[in-house]
């Protein structure tokens, strides 16, 4: 679990750069599709990152007081 | 009204800053760290709202007046990933070692991690030099913007005088609680004010869609990254927001948690109040093309304060203004408190009183040293000229090159003490070889090839480190132990 949370995390990281949709003008949810492919893309971020707090918390930390 | 707005909004920053000192123990650790006491919701915002400064607002807007959309995958989206990743990877660590061995500062954990006095000292120069053009942007941006509200009615110098003069009051009165408590209440006030701007002023200029469509007719050139950005660039400004993880103020801010968990929040809402700050300044600085289609490039950092001069009434001019300067002081009250704390434990302490000052002395040092801090802040902003956006970038660049540094000590056992020389020696030549080639060209990249210098700065910083380490002598096995414990 934990190294498929980190290998999204890498996946988010690499699919930041959307050069598939550089210079593409339509329009998605109202705004222009570079614009809310990254809405969506922070969207993906927020989910992963909850899993990772949550199945991938680091060992060492616990819940250290 | 504009003023009148404003003034009330600092006065009920001072009203926090002084609840804040109720609880106030009158002890150094209380005054540095607020004795390590803060919740998971309190440590979310002053978090936040110490990372975002005026730079996120006036400066985010400005460059996508220029620059179009992509201004947000650029510098928001990017920031939403790695920000959170460095306070879960890297921030965490690093409050497990603060509080297992009493660490303050940076520089006293580094000067023991690798057992030199020197490399802390300098560790702490180059923090010190890296943190006045950051807290530069926040006096400017304070300036321009209560000019701006006002109509020209209010000199440059006055705003940056007033946010100054405020900060230094509840900052040497509350310490890292009263910034915390004025923090918390600041981001909510500029994440609050920054969305309703967006709302009224969208709504005045006939509605989102359709003005972006009408925005697209006009000007297609900014509703697609185009040649506005190449995806080289993109892929190396995602090396920015690694200076979150080398900045001194939020390596404060980190020490003050109560327990490791209470980062949790923090790392899962990030990305959410990123978008709730970034998404409404990106969107109104390319719809200032509509209104305002020729200005220039200092005139464009202030377009969303002309947009609402033109569509809003001047009591929504006054909430812009004083979301500013809450964007401003939640940042400019933790950089200049860790300048002092670092000044206080960093030098003062360490070379020569730390046996022969009292608690109370030591927070006295630190509030003077607060106060000093600001008072050159300010002069320096009456002197400096540039955009907002290059001064942050440059200060950036040099942080993300420290982060290595961090990253190594705190995961890497076989890291020396020779090999964070060369990491420091290699960011300081290479940062200066980059600013002096690069200063006042907006767009400038390594050689034109579209890669920030920050991705070099940081990536030969990381090599210097594995490489120097390698081929030095291993360090001692008792600072091994120390830093390592067997699990």
């Amino acid at each position: 679990m934990r190294a498929a949370i980190y290998g999204a995390l890498g996946l988010l990281f690499v699919i930041h750069t959307d050069v598939w949709l550089w210079n593409d003008g339509r329009f998605l949810l109202g705004l222009p599709v570079g614009m809310s492919y990254h809405l969506l893309w922070t969207v993906a971020v927020v989910i992963v990152l909850w899993l990772a707090v949550r199945y991938a918390w680091p060992k060492e930390l616990g819940d250290r007081q | 009204m504009t003023l009148a707005v404003i003034a009330v909004y600092m006065a009920a920053v001072l009203g926090v800053g002084a609840l804040s000192h109720r609880l106030f123990s009158g002890t150094g650790e209380d005054y540095f760290l607020a004795t390590r006491s803060i919740g998971p919701f309190v440590l979310l915002m002053s978090l936040f709202g110490t990372h975002m400064t005026a730079f996120a607002l006036l400066g985010a807007s400005g460059e996508s007046y220029r620059s179009g959309i992509g201004v947000f995958g650029l510098m928001a989206s990017s920031s939403a990933l790695v920000v959170p990743a460095v306070f879960l990877f890297v921030g965490t660590r690093a409050w497990a070692v603060g509080k297992r061995f009493g660490y303050t500062t940076q520089a006293q954990y580094l000067r023991d991690r690798w057992g030199s006095d020197a490399f802390g000292l300098l560790m702490f120069a180059a923090l010190v030099a890296l943190v006045i053009p950051y807290l530069l942007i926040g006096v400017l941006g304070a300036g321009l913007t209560l000019t701006d509200v006002t109509g020209g009615q209010v000199p440059t110098w006055v705003g940056g005088l007033v946010v100054s003069a405020v900060v230094m009051i509840y900052v040497t009165y509350g310490g890292l609680r009263g910034t915390a408590w004025a923090n918390t209440f600041q981001t909510l006030v500029f994440m609050a004010l920054g969305a309703a701007t967006f709302i009224y002023v969208v709504n005045a200029m006939g509605g989102l869609g359709a003005t972006m469509l009408r925005l697209a007719a006009a000007r297609p050139d900014l509703m697609v990254r185009g040649d506005n950005f190449t995806p080289i660039q993109y892929l190396t400004y995602a090396f920015i927001p690694l200076s979150a993880g080398a900045f001194p103020h939020l390596f404060m801010h980190w020490l003050t948690a109560r327990k490791a968990s209470n980062f949790r929040v923090t790392v899962v809402a990030y990305p959410i109040c990123i978008a709730i700050v970034w998404v409404p300044s990106v969107l109104l600085g390319v719809l200032g093309n509509l209104d305002f289609p020729a200005l220039t490039v200092p005139e464009s950092n202030s377009v969303m304060v002309r947009l609402i001069g033109f569509h809003a009434p001047a009591l929504l001019a006054g909430l812009l203004g004083a979301g500013v300067f809450a964007a401003v002081m939640s940042s400019l009250d933790s950089q200049v408190l860790a300048l002092g704390t670092m000044f206080t434990k960093d030098v003062v302490n360490h070379y020569g009183y730390d046996k022969k000052m009292s608690d109370r002395q030591q927070v006295m040092v630190g509030r003077l040293f607060v106060a000093a801090i600001l008072v050159v802040a300010y002069l320096l902003s009456l002197v400096t000229r540039t955009t907002i956006f290059a001064m942050g970038t440059w200060s950036f660049t040099g942080f993300a090159g420290l982060f290595p540094i961090i990253v190594a000590a705190l995961y890497w056992r076989r890291s020396t003490k020779a090999g964070a020389f060369a990491a420091l020696a290699t960011v300081a030549v290479l940062w200066t070889y980059y600013f002096v080639q690069g200063w006042g060209l907006p767009d400038y990249t390594v050689g034109g090839t579209g890669v920030m210098p920050v991705a070099v700065v940081t990536l030969a910083s990381a090599l210097a480190m594995i490489v120097v380490s390698l081929l030095s002598k291993p360090p001692e096995a008792a600072i091994v132990d120390k830093f390592f414990p067997a699990a």
